[in-house]
């Protein structure tokens, strides 16, 4: 089996070869391969390279490929700084009240911007690797791209404080979300990861989860499905109370943090959709021995490897600085401890 | 009369009421009730039953800021019918910053936002915040509790290095140290030499109330 065809077996919910190793490899990619973060997130060959080279080192089943988050809110009008060699960050949000919603711009694809860099990014990468390798890129649902329009703390105070206008902004943002999880597709990518970290019950309640995140979601997925997309959905932090949510949405996949209990996860949703994850990427990756990653690898088979429709991967993203070694432990125990069938003659 | 006009404004802070809590608070002091009454046995009984809800599991961070929000709804309010009755509870001064290299102050700004509310002074930074700034401020305000904050990994190292420009400043005996964000943890903070690391809001702020001396604790 390619390392494409395991990926697409496991999202199908079915027992590859061997259990796909899949780490969110993102940013890292530009360390590894000695690219400094400001070219990687501003230009398309910096971005294509690092995760080429990144790829061809760790040799993975599924490139798990992206820029910072702000990219997309950038192009709506947020003004970001690119460090030299750190990670992009928001020094201005577009909306700071009621009005300046219809300040937001809608994204334009065309014009020059380092969205458009990685959108293309992903383009060369596709074309170099397509039918090898699973390639994943991610977009925000609309409740997190409007909370990173206004600003988080703000966001927050709004939900309960003008409602409305939380609302609106998500609609808005939905739209934004939508054009670019398409364009996601169109550049080539097999999985468009739908993320969010705002959505988790570790920050806002299950109550306004469902009252704000969960119909805006359910609406964006089932339009990316109308696009043909495989979708998978990335809710950081412990998001134990909402799982049953998460797979009512039917995403093709869900990605868990490494506090969601992977036992408890296969039980719950583990028939209806493939799940990824869920090694610590602090804890573990960062800070870790590659004794401790396999560990805590081969724990995340046992339970939730069988029958298939998992995809080994990190939590959350592989932090920029984890010792390589680390990542490297990641694939060798998927290799070593993943099998799922010998194939004979 | 005056019972239920508390319990009513205890109530709202609990179910986070934005659309009543300024006209029962204004009601309240058009009945005749001292507004520092009004304050502790009304906003601050309500705040400390949404703490314990957090506590409990049953609220989550977005009930924390909106609680944080309508104690300000309610200090705005009061303030100018308070005078000079207000104790000066807290001898809790804290210079506060996520560091530099990171930018994620959600944790942050929910702290200040209880901290201010229990009577602290803090001096927020905002985010990015360079060893340097830290120090000056420290030594500016006199503050006796240095708190930072990081949310990634990569940044969380560099906490070490504020610590040790205290240290070669000689101003780390004059302050407690606090780290705080999601990746922390007690044996973090024992690596770096800081005194507490915490995860979590409500439980950083009970730590620093260890360290002052107040005459009375207000809220949670």
């Amino acid at each position: 089996m390619s390392s494409l065809e395991r990926v697409l077996t496991a999202v199908k919910g079915e027992e590859p070869d061997i259990v796909p190793i899949c780490p969110g490899i993102f940013m890292h990619a530009a360390r590894v391969s000695g690219i400094k973060l400001s070219e990687f997130c501003t230009n398309r060959h910096a971005f294509a390279q690092g995760n080429l080279v990144a790829y061809k080192r760790y040799g993975y089943d599924g490139i798990w490929a992206g820029i910072d988050a702000f990219r997309l809110p950038e192009v709506m009008g947020c003004k970001v700084k690119v460090p030299e060699d750190g990670i992009p960050f928001v020094v201005e949000r577009v909306v700071k009240e009621v009005k300046d919603l219809d300040r937001v711009r809608v994204p334009d694809f065309d014009k020059d911007s380092r969205l458009k860099e990685e959108l293309k990014g992903l383009e060369i990468l596709s074309k170099e690797l397509k039918d090898q390798v699973a390639i994943a890129a991610f977009t925000d649902c609309g409740f997190e791209i409007a909370a990173m329009l206004m600003g988080e703390y703000e966001f927050l105070k709004n939900l309960y404080v003008n409602p409305d206008f939380i609302m609106e902004a998500i609609s808005i943002a939905s739209a934004a979300a939508l054009q670019h999880g398409k364009a996601l597709v169109d550049a080539g990518v097999h999985v468009v990861i739908w993320g969010s970290a705002f959505t988790s019950p570790n920050v806002i309640s299950p109550t306004i989860f469902e009252k704000f995140a969960y119909p805006s979601i359910m609406k964006e997925i089932k339009e990316m499905h109308r696009y043909g997309a495989i979708v998978s959905l990335h809710i950081c932090g412990n998001a134990t109370p909402i799982i049953e949510k998460e797979a009512e949405i039917s995403p093709d996949m869900i990605e868990f943090d490494s506090p969601v209990n992977l036992s408890y996860a296969k039980k719950k949703v583990g028939d209806n959709v493939c799940i990824y994850g869920n090694v610590d990427n602090s804890r573990t990756l960062f800070l870790g021995s590659p004794r401790d990653v396999e560990r805590e690898c081969m724990e995340c088979i046992r339970k939730a490897g069988e029958g298939g429709g998992f995809i080994l991967g990190s939590g959350c993203d592989v932090p920029i600085d984890a010792p390589p070694e680390n990542i490297e432990s990641m694939i060798n125990t998927a290799r070593r401890y993943g099998i799922y069938s010998l194939e004979l003659g | 009369m005056r019972e239920n006009i508390l319990k009513d404004i205890k109530k709202a802070v609990i179910s986070l009421d934005f659309e009543r809590i300024k006209s029962i608070t204004e009601n309240a002091l058009k009945e005749g009730i001292p507004a520092y009454d009004i304050l502790m046995l009304g906003f601050y009984e309500g705040l400390r039953e949404v703490g314990k809800r957090y506590e409990a599991g049953e609220y989550f961070l977005s009930e924390l800021v909106a609680a944080g929000e309508i104690m300000k709804r309610g200090n705005d309010i009061l303030k100018p019918h308070l005078g000079g009755t207000l104790p000066d509870a807290v001898q809790g001064t804290m210079v506060i910053g996520t560091v530099s290299g990171d930018i994620h102050d959600i944790g942050k700004n929910i702290f200040t936002i209880l901290a201010e509310s229990s009577g602290f002074s803090i001096y927020d930074l905002g985010v990015d915040v360079a060893k340097e700034k830290f120090t000056e401020k420290i030594r500016k305000t006199q503050a006796n509790i240095l708190g930072m904050s990081a949310l990634l990994t990569s940044t969380m190292v560099y906490m070490k290095e504020v610590i040790f420009l205290l240290k070669s400043e000689g101003l780390r005996d004059r302050v407690k140290v606090i780290v705080g964000g999601a990746p922390m943890s007690p044996s973090f903070a024992e690596k770096i030499e800081a005194d507490a690391g915490v995860n979590d809001a409500i439980q950083g702020l009970r730590l620093c109330k260890k360290w002052v001396k107040p005459q009375i604790w207000l809220g949670l």
